[in-house]
């Protein structure tokens, strides 16, 4: 599909379900196959990608900003067609779990299958200040846009997450 | 009777449109689905008035999934706050096959499914039945809590259909919440035709005629002066001319003994003898298909022909003058 957006789309919307492995490994190089067939090149194609963040202000803003994170994780994480991301962080067995949990309507639960080690592969960590900053050194050189949201910090430091990502 | 007006499809000058139109005293706006898609409009129909109901008249049923479509009920209906009327309309086989590609089964079987699967989808989100509908044409057996809507407070819209056989018909009796009889259509067709197939569905379902909302939109030639008067004339030659030429409505045509006229105005229709073809239609025709003289009889004609069965009109009144445009539409909320 990444192949296709690269022949016969003007950009991709990169899953938020995709591990920066993922997006270096698999998705640019498809989108290069894309390119190559249609004669494009990649400047004339916009990537976007929204990113999972994980911020708060306080220890109680960040764990419950974890759990929603985890959760929604696990929730696309029960979808046989992402398997191929689990499996570029060395999980693709979780697939098989989650999907059978799913199936019995465990969603909470499901969410504390989701590691630290497997969030951070998903997702920006930390304190509000440092969020635009990790998400331009992991991915400034490959996205174009984003539309991550930032949990539920205040206006203003939301809006200098954005000024910063923006400059 | 309620009277409902279309609204053009220019998303542009639809606020300023139904600001008037809600002003003028007018019931509802209605689309139709031309060269736009008929739901936008309602959105911003919706925003900008208070009190009009909003429709799609008609949108294509068969060019959308009932899924998609119960998601476009839903939002424009707890968006208006319950003002949305689903109408829903077949289109003819060569538009759902050529210009949606889209599959086409027996149309009334096919529509039947549709509107029973859309009701079995807000049943999932309003009443928390499972959704569980496996039809011939469509199987919808996936629901999870994230696909769910939660502003259920105004519940589904109303479903109404459009229908000129007497298959489509039934099916509208049986399953929806109204009917639009098309415009194309006789007294003596509606009679014969319309009105006993609309009770056989009414009885399969086992509901009543009362709050089955009956639709009917007339041709109406009129005209505040002899020039408009024979503009207005030879506007409505040529829709009932262009309706005539198509092969499903000519029991409609049989209806007046009119039959064979189908034939030849599908042949001229062919050669693009469009504007020949209105001169084929008799002012007997006109009057079979609709009520024609001054401003000031129409309401009432169309109150003593059509006011026994018709709960609401978008008929066009094309009469320049406004005072007796307001009033024609007055005469008719009146009566």
């Amino acid at each position: 599909m990444t192949e296709v957006a690269g022949e016969v789309a003007d950009g991709v919307i990169a899953h938020a379900f995709t591990t920066e492995k993922y997006l270096r490994e698999t998705t640019l190089p498809a989108l290069e196959r894309g390119f190559a067939k249609a004669g494009k090149s990649r400047s004339d194609f916009e990537i976007s990608y929204p990113a999972f963040v994980v911020t708060g202000q306080t220890e109680e803003e960040m764990r419950e900003a974890e759990i929603a994170t985890c959760k929604q994780i696990a929730f696309y994480g029960s979808t046989p067609a992402y398997r191929p991301v689990l499996e570029s962080i060395g999980v693709g067995e979780l697939q098989d779990e989650l999907n059978t949990m799913s199936k019995q309507g465990r969603w909470d639960e499901m969410g504390e299958l989701i590691t630290p080690d497997i969030m951070k592969e998903f997702a920006v960590i930390g304190e509000p200040e440092t969020i635009a900053g990790q998400m331009k050194a992991r991915y400034g050189d490959i996205v174009d846009r984003t539309s991550a949201a930032y949990a539920s910090i205040p206006k203003d430091k939301r809006l200098e997450i954005i000024r910063q990502l923006s400059a | 009777m309620k009277v409902d007006t279309g609204i053009n499809l220019d998303l542009h000058d639809i606020p300023q449109a139904v600001k008037d139109i809600e002003a003028q005293g007018y019931d509802g706006v209605r689309t139709a689905e031309m060269n736009h898609d008929p739901f936008f409009p309602l959105l911003l129909a919706a925003e900008h008035s208070e009190k009009l109901e909003i429709a799609s008249s008609i949108a294509v049923a068969f060019a959308r999934s009932p899924m998609n479509l119960a998601n476009i009920g839903h939002d424009l209906n707890a968006y208006s706050k319950g003002r949305f009327t689903m109408g829903l309309g077949s289109q003819i086989k060569p538009h759902i096959t050529k210009r949606f590609s889209m599959p086409w089964g027996g149309p009334a079987a096919q529509m039947r499914e549709l509107i029973l699967a859309m009701r079995a989808i807000w049943a999932n989100w309003y009443e928390g039945e499972p959704l569980q509908f496996v039809g011939e044409h469509y199987q919808h057996t996936l629901m999870t809590p994230a696909f769910t809507p939660k502003d259920i407070e105004y519940g589904a819209p109303k479903v109404v259909l459009a229908a000129v056989g007497p298959k489509m018909t039934e099916v509208a009796g049986e399953v929806a919440d109204g009917m639009i009889i098309h415009p194309f259509s006789t007294q003596a067709y509606i009679d014969s035709v319309t009105l006993p197939a609309i009770e056989a569905g009414l009885a399969k379902a086992g509901k009543s005629r009362e709050g089955f909302e009956l639709s009917y939109s007339c041709f109406v030639v009129t005209g505040r002066n002899e020039e408009e008067f024979a503009a207005s004339k030879v506007a409505t030659q040529e829709r009932i001319a262009f309706y005539g030429s198509t092969p499903a409505y000519k029991g409609v045509l049989d209806s007046i003994g009119m039959g064979d006229l189908q034939g030849e105005l599908n042949t001229m229709s062919k050669q693009g003898r469009w504007k020949e073809m209105g001169t084929l239609i008799t002012d007997d025709m006109i009057n079979a298909f609709g009520v024609m003289g001054e401003p000031e009889e129409i309401a009432p004609e169309m109150l003593r022909r059509y006011g026994g069965f018709v709960d609401r009109t978008s008929a066009s009144f094309p009469v320049s003058n406004e005072a007796q445009r307001t009033a024609i539409i007055e005469a008719l909320r009146a009566g």
